[in-house]
């Protein structure tokens, strides 16, 4: 029944988001096109054109989704959705599946649009491949992975998986409990109050989170204040800024802590997030 | 035995009680129109036994089963609200009712389709109320299902389709089944039921067989329906 549930999610959704993908794509032909024939005006208006349509179309394939989410669970639709013979968590895991990929689709492919027109930037310049790899060495540099190249690959696409589920999570826990029957009386207005509500409740915990939480990054400085590498360390970033401002005035190399505590329990509050939206599904749901 | 058996049922809405203890038991092979003013908890009610509202208390038995899996793979329910997306055509919907209703029949659907003169590649934005309404029962009565709750079928249409949704509705009907049929033109479909259950504001006035009505006060179910709710007189 998963296999169904994601085929027809797919197929509902399929109908508007690639033509998102065929703009930017097509933006990026036009900038090449207009680069190679020198048509200088043409060709920075394409790319700023492509840029904001590589940032868009994230923008759009996420409200999309969270729109079809509203839609497909709470609205006339819902009449359909809630009575097909499934477990109501199917519904709320294959919805998350079919959103993840195309949030996770529309990045790749800004990334990827954005690399092709790149390319074709540097191929103006001397060395282009030298330009790039430098910076990429230099970030390795920063963060002490010199030799340990594949851990940076594999924090950035968790990091980036965990983003995407995230928003996710909260967006249909919002929608979820915004439309529990006590709410109906506020249409659309209750998911959005109980997305603000947990936004802020989010951002309080974040907060907290980075302050007090014994892990961080160790930010070292040299004598002239220039950045000079990461460290991880355990400890909390509140005490390393009360020490910073009772040593404030010495002179000489600092160091201070980045608290990095939020980010290691955002993916916990993304599980707990969709555990908790999947027990309100099945045991309170009420359509208007 | 019951197909349906409902113990001291209660539903409110905010401070609003919506049913109030309702306690009954419907048997299969029956016709059951289930009847009363605006607000009184009909569609509450067959929600409730189609599993798309959960904050309830009380007892709600489908074929021995609270609303699960199983309950919403043997009841086909038709809602009083278009359901379908507006990008969907016809061929969508069966695609969607095939793959997960085992006993959805998709060359009945097709009859049916061509019975009502729908076409099958139209998308639902471009039909009608009423075609949508054709449309979403063909899905429902192409199903042979235990248990049918269709609440207000006829309800925004011309006499001529109330005719033949009605026409439809009977010779889908296999005779094993149960049919929950929630309506306000009961004139128009009185004679289609076995029994009738009078709600009034989520409270039941009155469970009983056709027959027994007209032999016990003489009058016909909409006569009676009018004299109850009309003035209120308790039974």
């Amino acid at each position: 029944m998963f296999g169904k549930l994601v085929k027809h999610e797919f197929r509902a959704t399929a109908r508007i988001i690639p033509f998102v993908y065929l703009v930017t794509i097509f933006l990026a032909l036009v900038h090449i096109i207009m680069t190679k024939l020198h048509f200088d005006a043409a060709s920075k208006i394409s790319l700023v054109l492509m840029i904001m349509m590589c940032v868009a179309q994230v923008v759009v394939a996420a409200a999309l989704v969270v729109w079809r989410y509203y839609k497909n669970m709470y609205s006339n639709e819902s009449y359909l959705t809630h009575t097909l013979p499934v477990k109501p968590s199917l519904l709320l895991w294959s919805k998350l599946l079919v959103g993840f990929v195309w949030t996770l689709f529309s990045f790749l492919i800004g990334i990827a649009v954005s690399g092709v027109v790149m390319v074709t930037e540097f191929i103006k310049s001397a060395d282009p491949l030298a330009e790039i790899s430098k910076g990429y060495h230099s970030l390795l540099l920063l963060f002490g992975l010199q030799n340990q190249e594949a851990v940076l690959w594999i924090i950035m696409i968790a990091w980036m998986i965990v983003m995407f589920v995230m928003f996710l999570a909260e967006a249909y826990f919002a929608i979820t409990v915004g439309s529990l029957s006590k709410m109906h009386s506020l249409g659309i207005g209750g998911p959005i109050l109980v997305y603000f509500a947990e936004y802020i409740a989010l951002q309080v915990v974040g907060t907290l989170t980075i302050l007090f939480f014994p892990l961080g990054l160790e930010m070292s400085t040299t004598a002239d204040g220039a950045l000079a590498g990461f460290k991880l360390v355990t400890q909390n970033m509140f005490s390393s800024l009360n020490e910073t401002i009772s040593h404030s005035g010495v002179s000489g190399a600092d160091s201070g802590i980045i608290g990095i505590g939020y980010y290691i329990l955002i993916p916990f509050i993304a599980i707990g997030l969709l555990c908790w939206t999947a027990h309100i599904i099945k045991k309170h749901t009420s359509v208007k | 035995m019951s197909i349906i058996e409902i113990q001291h049922l209660n539903k409110t809405f905010g401070k609003n009680t919506v049913l109030n203890d309702l306690s009954l038991e419907l048997e299969a092979g029956k016709i059951v129109g289930l009847l009363g003013p605006n607000g009184c908890g009909k569609s509450t009610l067959l929600k409730i036994m189609a599993g798309l509202t959960s904050d309830y208390q009380g007892k709600v038995l489908l074929d021995g089963h609270s609303p699960d899996v199983y309950t919403k793979s043997i009841a086909s329910y038709l809602p009083e609200k278009t359901y379908l997306s507006g990008w969907m055509r016809p061929k969508d919907a069966f695609d969607i009712f095939a793959d997960f209703y085992t006993d959805f029949d998709r060359v009945k659907a097709m009859e049916m389709l061509r019975q009502f003169r729908l076409e099958e590649n139209m998308p639902t934005k471009n039909m009608s109320k009423g075609m949508q309404e054709k449309l979403q029962l063909i899905l429902v009565m192409a199903r042979k299902a235990r248990i049918y709750l269709l609440d207000e079928p006829m309800g925004g249409v011309d006499p001529a389709t109330r005719s033949a949704i009605l026409d439809v509705t009977l010779k889908q009907y296999s005779e094993d089944a149960l049919m929950i049929f929630a309506t306000h033109l009961i004139a128009d479909v009185e004679k289609i039921f076995d029994s009738v259950i009078f709600l009034g504001f989520g409270e039941l006035k009155l469970f009983e067989e056709v027959d027994v009505i007209r032999e016990k006060y003489g009058k016909s179910v909409d006569e009676l329906f009018r004299e109850v709710f009309a003035c209120s007189v308790s039974l």
